[in-house]
């Protein structure tokens, strides 16, 4: 009797160590993958807002000792800089917004029937292997025939963008509108809605979580994409290539200002967009 | 019968992987509450959704009375469906779940503010009408669906298994008030279940189904008391009917199970075989005139509070292990050797073949 509670005892202990030590190796990992994202951060905004001959210091320097805004003052006197971001911008919001509802109604038809799903699948998959850039130079001349290559406005490049994100929206808004169970939908045909009512009304209010990811998603893959904007925007230029213009000249502080400027309008959106898209992850069980 | 609110002729609906409905031929009355039962698979649930128009049917006719048909725009208008998990809209509040209906019809505010509030009153829905259907429970989550399904005054609500979800200690409230509701109401209700006891208790008419087919079309006492075929009696009530096999004498004194000699008048003109059925609590332990008899021996005793459920084997019989189960007060043990008595006159005959009531 002494004995087999002694044995529960021992066998609970050695329980709650094994959780602790779970919990520890948790917390250990938790924080080595913080810091593996936040270093590159730290050290790209304390490039930006200390001198080079800190940044090339040796032994290095890891706190900053000089603040200076020279950086960032440099690269605001670029007269390009305005043009570009606001081009960004543009090419960002309007093509994750393209590609958001193109890859919603997608989505849906994957969703919702058969062959919707098989011929989606094939044509999200099939773009997606295709390497892209391997397409960039017949696209660079169609564009350039339909006239709208290296346009100010860079609306070929945001056609491109589109093209790009339609696959990432379709494949992150499938999943929201196949939880959606066909009983809804069914009870508000009863009801009296139309078809169109009933994806205006009911799927896309359940499935906004999904929408503001993908949204963000689209946008984030754009601000990002490099190589079509370097080969479809030669003169107007977006960031990305700007920002590669400053790294092979060798001026790292201003090119390290011009990163955490670009940083700053992902990190708004995912801000802003943080609520829906926390709802999203926690909401999916829609029944 | 009262006047019928819907009818439908030889109606069919055939799926690729089995299952469906086949010349189904139904008149729903005006104001009644009509169960659905069979066990999974013999096409209620079809034959609901091809009502509610979810479905379009191979052949065969659905007809509101007034003659509007299942693909009219107006048929929509005239039913109404709770499903099974309810299908409330969950970024709606409940409010907004009972006036969508209404929203959708462009009723003026005003109008739906009373609406709502009157449906949600009489389907007893007591909360706050700007809560969501997540914070509910399961009790109150139907009663919205109701009162949603209420709400633009249909002729007829369908219902899908809808206590299902719910669990049991709450399904016997929510039935009373269920029924309770369709009386206030008027309305004409259509149930799918799979529940015998709960069909028996809601139920004005039951079809009992099976097969893609109604079996059996009547009051739940006509059911239980004269059930048509041999699935039937076996399907309603609980225990379920003992069913035994037995070989009509040649002197057509009596029949025989296994050797068994039961003084057991066979139904006229039958020779051959006879099932015999036999409820439960038909079977008791006090010897009467004129009754038959049964040696058994007990093998197992389910104690339910007033009565006991006991499971035992014929004795003398030439088979081993032909079961029979009653339904008695007394106390019992396994093991015992006892006999039970039954009335001849509330014995079911069923023919051997078709299972059809003789």
């Amino acid at each position: 009797m002494g004995a087999a509670a002694n044995g529960a005892g021992m066998s609970a202990l050695t329980q709650r160590r094994t959780r602790a030590a779970l919990e520890a190796a948790r917390w250990i990992l938790s924080a080595l993958a913080i810091i593996a994202a936040l270093v590159p951060l730290y050290l790209l905004v304390k490039q930006s807002i200390t001198p080079e001959l800190e940044t090339f210091a040796w032994p290095p320097k890891w706190y900053p000792h000089h603040l200076t805004p020279a950086h960032f003052e440099t690269i605001f006197a670029v007269g390009e800089l305005r043009g570009a971001l606001i081009r960004s911008i543009g090419v960002g919001v309007g093509s994750a917004a393209a590609a958001t509802i193109l890859g919603a109604m997608l989505a849906y038809a994957m969703a919702r029937g058969p062959s919707g799903r098989k011929i989606g699948f094939a044509a999200v998959s099939g773009t997606r292997l295709l390497p892209m850039i391997s397409v960039a130079i017949p696209l660079g001349i169609a564009l350039a025939m339909l006239d709208l290559y290296d346009q100010p406005s860079a609306i070929g490049l945001a056609i491109v963008h589109c093209a790009i994100a339609v696959p990432t929206a379709a494949l992150t808004l499938y999943a929201a509108f196949a939880a959606i169970a066909p009983e809804i939908e069914e009870a508000a045909w009863l009801d009296g809605a139309s078809p169109l009512r009933i994806f205006l009304s009911v799927d896309l209010p359940m499935a906004r979580g999904a929408i503001a990811a993908a949204f963000v998603l689209c946008f984030i893959l754009s601000w990002d994409e490099f190589g079509f904007a370097l080969l479809l925007q030669q003169t107007n230029r977006t960031l990305p290539p700007l920002l590669y213009y400053y790294t092979t000249f060798g001026n790292v502080g201003p090119a390290s200002a011009l990163a955490v400027l670009m940083m700053i309008p992902a990190v708004i959106v995912v801000i802003a967009l943080g609520p829906v898209l926390r709802g999203s992850t926690l909401a999916t069980g829609t029944r | 019968m009262a006047s019928k609110v819907l009818s439908i002729e030889k109606l069919t609906r055939r799926f690729p992987s089995g299952g469906g409905v086949s010349e189904i031929s139904l008149e729903v009355a005006r104001g009644e509450f009509l169960v659905l039962l069979g066990p999974s698979g013999c096409g209620k649930s079809t034959l609901l959704r091809l009502i509610a128009g979810l479905d379009r049917p191979d052949g065969g006719t659905i007809e509101m009375d007034g003659g509007a048909s299942v693909t009219d725009p107006v048929y929509r208008d005239r039913v109404a469906m709770v499903f099974q998990n309810f299908a409330l809209y969950p970024h709606m509040s409940v409010f907004q779940n009972i006036a969508f209906p209404l929203k959708l019809r462009k009723v003026p505010r005003s109008e739906i503010g009373r609406r709502v509030a009157e449906s949600a009153r009489k389907a007893g829905l007591n909360l706050d009408l700007s809560r969501y259907p997540r914070e509910l429970s399961g009790g109150e989550r139907q009663r919205v669906a109701l009162a949603r399904a209420l709400v633009r005054e249909p002729d007829i609500i369908l219902m899908d298994e809808a206590l299902g979800s719910l669990d049991e200690q709450l399904r016997a409230g929510v039935r009373r008030e269920l029924k309770e509701f369709q009386r206030r109401t008027e309305r004409t209700f259509i149930y799918v279940s799979h529940d015998q006891l709960e069909a028996l208790s809601l139920a004005d008419r039951m079809a009992v189904m099976r097969e893609g087919q109604i079996q059996q079309l009547g009051t739940p006492k006509e059911i239980y008391d004269h059930p048509a075929s041999s699935f039937v009696g076996r399907f309603v009530g609980e225990p379920s009917m003992n069913l035994l096999r037995a070989e009509v004498d040649r002197d057509r004194l009596g029949v025989s199970i296994a050797g068994v000699r039961l003084a057991l008048k066979p139904p006229e003109n039958l020779s051959g075989a006879v099932i015999i059925g036999i409820r439960p609590r038909d079977l008791t332990l006090k010897p009467c005139e004129g009754w038959c008899a049964i040696d058994v021996e007990v093998e197992s005793v389910e104690y339910t509070g007033a009565t006991s459920v006991v499971r035992a084997s014929m004795a003398g019989s030439e088979m081993t292990g032909i079961e029979v189960v009653a339904q008695v007060a007394e106390r019992i043990a396994p093991g015992e050797n006892r006999r039970f008595y039954f009335d001849p006159a509330r014995v079911h005959n069923f023919e051997p073949e078709t299972g059809k009531r003789i």
